[in-house]
């Protein structure tokens, strides 16, 4: 027996090195350093690390954001009246953000307010598809998946991997305020050059109708939600960048989704085709919009419901371009 | 909890340390004690029913040797018999008998009853069979029943075997569990090969292989031919992988704590035949259906219609043993008629045996075979296995596109599963004629542990990122 456990020492301990010890101490998914995070060039897990931030501070949001990385360019803080946090991450699903309310709710946090950035990407991301990605594993699949977990972020091969990238020396934004703020678009960023021959921000989807369907009850359910526990929900359509909105009302899908979700809910329409999203000096690229342009948002958000036409008449002033702002927003709350 | 599982990696050394440190006699009882734990850890209580059908079983067992009158040991046999694969009609095969019954309700105008909301508990098929086993045995004078009920509790209930097999024999593992045992240095260390051959089959082959055949079969008609064609035989090697990766991992687990379970996989794939696949695939339940069913019913003491007859209603029970669905009665029925075409080919089948072309043209058809016959084990029902085993060729005058289309879902991790699943042939066909764990133990000391690091590599990089259940452990 001692010489059977004494052959068995250097390969557990050297299987404990490689596949416990070092995944963890590298970590370039951050999921095991999130008050010491480090800018390791490897986007790190957002959905955890703020769900498990939150979870830690019950008491320090009263709002939240929730949207894919498109509403990482809202500047949470001023939203009037709430502290209020952004919960963007990459691809994220209304499916996500349902569980993440649901687990805010069992654990105590009722926020008062939460907004929803809807856009193509909603339908295209697919939930399941995120489970075994370091960077996009949902904080309540991890939670309850250890296995997976472990295989996911506990593995060799992908330290491994990601070490490439981490010598390669590239930085990610907003880690540095991803804990206070959670936007990670900061103002002043550089946009995106049109030279005509712009890609559009789309994935490839397997039954496009379905995805929307299945999307247009996550959205449902958040709102059902939301009214049950006395959370206002409000949404809205993220700025599209007028390459990408072609592509996706090319083959009807997206107009499709915005007459679906208006049977749910009424949502502030930024997306629609405008002279702000005609203008790729407002975007970083075919998918995201500038921190300056979800300043304008927000002041939409913080304008509310009631004031329609304030919402239709704002101006928009920057050091580039100076426009009317008639046509920033539809507040869209009936079929057409 | 799964062999494939934090919780296990955890709970097995210390049953491990903990059994080889307490004195011999203590042994049975901590053996009960840890495969409760492991068997609770599903459910806390599923409990109560094995205990339930191990207590049975085990007074059966008194009852029948002290009896003196053959009927009345015929009589306490029966009851056993009732009592146990009653319970397993409950909680297995209740719901189907109704939803059936209910279509004939609806036919004939008459009554029809409700469904029961139960959860199927985990192994109960496997632990079925073995109480069952065990009375049998008694009253066929094999074995002597077992006077502690401790020890026939620990046979019953053994972690390693209990939720997904092999399905042991009275007389094999209950007298392992009583005797005096020295720690055996060489069986350990035959255990973790065991261990790691199971781990490879699980984590880089089933696991890799789950996601793509689940996508596929949820909804076939999102895919055209070639994409079906390769879950079709993905699931091939998926169902394989998974069940023999656990009986490896069970073996292993059990040799470590010097206890030797029965074989249960002998390279099926190899097989050139369906009858010799069913020497081959599962052997623990064949066997069992074999002695249990097979023979009382006259087995091949009898006609050859009758023993044919017999012979297709033993592999009915053993499809319905799968599952409570007609996709897996059908699956067995035609699994019985294929070995009962093999008796009649039997001439034919010895004389292609004789060239090399020959046992390649009985093995296509046999392979070929399997795969097409897993479906129907695989789908939801049969409108889904005759759609998918339909459109399998549909596209194949395209070859181009028709591989292009069935390769393109996963062709990420394609060079993975090719190495594995190349790895597994050699292995299984090299196995046929030299036991090549006797092979690795007889070779130098820096060549084992070579292999051992490089088994241990390749499961580390190769292994599937998410992890999933054992498929048997839904029978």
């Amino acid at each position: 027996m001692k010489k059977f456990i004494l052959k068995l020492i250097p390969y557990v301990t050297v299987m404990i090195i490689v596949m416990v010890v070092i995944p963890y101490v590298v970590d370039p998914y951050n999921v095991f350093h999130i008050y010491n995070m480090r800018n390791t060039g490897v986007t790190p897990n957002e959905r955890i690390i703020k769900m498990k931030y939150i979870l830690d501070h019950p008491d320090k949001y009263d709002a939240f954001v929730f949207g894919n990385s498109r509403v990482g360019s809202l500047h949470t803080e001023k939203i009037e009246g709430y502290k209020c946090y952004n919960m963007t991450y990459s691809v994220g699903a209304p499916s996500e953000f349902l569980k993440n309310i649901q687990t805010f709710i069992a654990n105590g946090i009722v926020p008062k307010k939460i907004f929803i950035g809807l856009d193509n990407m909603s339908y295209m991301s697919d939930e399941e598809l995120h489970r075994t990605d370091g960077m996009e594993m949902p904080y309540e699949y991890a939670r309850d998946n250890h296995d997976t977990f472990f295989n996911v972020y506990f593995n060799p091969v992908m330290v491994f991997r990601s070490l490439k990238t981490m010598k390669a020396g590239k930085k990610i934004e907003g880690i540095e305020h991803m804990l206070e703020y959670g936007w990670w678009v900061d103002y002043g960023h550089a946009t995106v050059t049109d030279d005509g021959n712009l890609k559009p921000t789309i994935a490839e989807v397997r039954d496009v109708k379905k995805a929307i369907d299945r999307t247009i009850e996550d959205v449902r359910q958040i709102k059902e939600l939301c009214e049950e526990n006395s959370i206002e929900a409000v949404f809205f359509t993220n700025p599209m960048h007028y390459v990408t909105y072609e592509e996706c009302v090319k083959n009807w899908e997206y107009l499709y989704f915005m007459d679906e979700l208006v049977k749910v809910t009424y949502y502030y329409n930024f997306s629609y085709p405008n002279r702000y999203t005609q203008d790729s000096g407002n975007f970083l690229d075919t998918s995201h919009y500038t921190a300056e342009y979800g300043d304008l948002i927000i002041e939409v958000l913080n304008a509310g419901r009631k004031d329609v036409d304030t919402i239709n008449k704002m101006k928009y002033d920057n050091t580039i371009n100076s426009v009317t702002t008639d046509d920033l927003c539809i507040l869209i709350e009936k079929e057409l | 909890m799964l062999f494939n599982s934090v919780q296990f990696a955890i709970f097995l050394p210390i049953v491990f340390i903990i059994y080889w440190a307490i004195p011999d006699r203590y042994r049975r009882y901590f053996l009960l004690i840890a495969s409760y734990i492991f068997y609770m850890s599903w459910n806390p209580k599923y409990i109560v029913l094995i205990v339930f059908q191990s207590v049975i079983s085990y007074y059966a067992g008194i009852r029948i040797s002290k009896d003196g009158k053959k009927e009345n040991k015929r009589t306490i046999l029966r009851l056993a018999v009732i009592a146990e694969a009653g319970l397993l009609f409950i909680f297995k095969y209740y719901n189907f008998a109704i939803e059936n019954y209910n279509i004939l309700a609806n036919i004939f105008g008459i009554r029809r009853f409700d469904a029961i909301n139960i959860i199927l508990p985990v192994g109960i098929s496997f632990y079925t069979f073995q109480t069952i086993g065990y009375v049998a045995d008694v009253y066929m004078g094999k074995c002597e029943p077992e006077k502690s009920l401790i020890t026939y509790c620990a046979y019953i209930s053994y972690f390693p075997q209990l939720v997904a097999g092999p399905i042991e024999r009275s007389v094999n593992l209950m007298p392992q569990i009583k005797k005096k045992k020295e720690f055996n240095y060489d069986q350990a260390v035959e255990g973790l090969k065991y261990m790691l051959l199971g781990f490879f089959k699980k984590l880089c082959i089933a696991d890799k292989l789950a996601p793509y055949v689940d996508a596929v079969y949820a909804d076939p008609a999102a895919y055209n031919g070639g994409a079906i064609a390769v879950a079709v035989i993905f699931f091939t090697f998926q169902i394989y992988c998974d069940f023999s990766g656990y009986s490896d991992i069970a073996i292993g687990v059990s040799k470590l704590l010097g206890i030797d379970l029965m074989n249960n996989f002998a390279g099926p794939y190899t097989a050139l035949s369906v009858k010799e696949f069913w020497d081959r695939w599962h052997i623990s339940l064949s066997t069992w259906i074999r002695d249990y069913i097979y023979i009382p019913l006259g087995g091949n003491r009898c006609s050859r219609i009758r023993s044919n007859i017999n012979l297709l209603i033993s592999f009915l029970i053993s499809g319905l043993w799968h599952g409570a669905n007609w996709t897996f009665v059908a699956w067995g029925a035609i699994h019985g008629m294929a070995v009962v075409a093999c008796r009649y080919a039997k001439k034919l089948i010895d004389r292609l045996k004789k060239s090399m072309a020959g046992k390649a043209l009985l093995w296509l058809v046999c392979f070929t075979f399997l795969n097409l016959s897993w479906v129907l084990f695989r789908a939801e029902n049969f409108k889904e296995a005759l759609y998918m085993i339909g459109h399998v060729f549909k596209g194949i005058d395209k070859p181009a596109e028709y591989m292009h289309t069935g390769l393109i879902d996963f062709r990420k991790n394609l060079p993975g599963i090719v190495l594995c699943l190349g790895l597994l042939s050699i292995y299984d066909v090299v196995e046929l004629k030299y036991d090549i764990f006797k092979k690795i133990k007889a070779a130098p000391a820096v060549a084992r542990h070579v292999i051992y690091t490089a088994m241990i590599v390749i499961i580390i990089v190769f292994r599937a990122q998410s992890a999933s259940e054992f498929v048997y452990f839904q029978f």
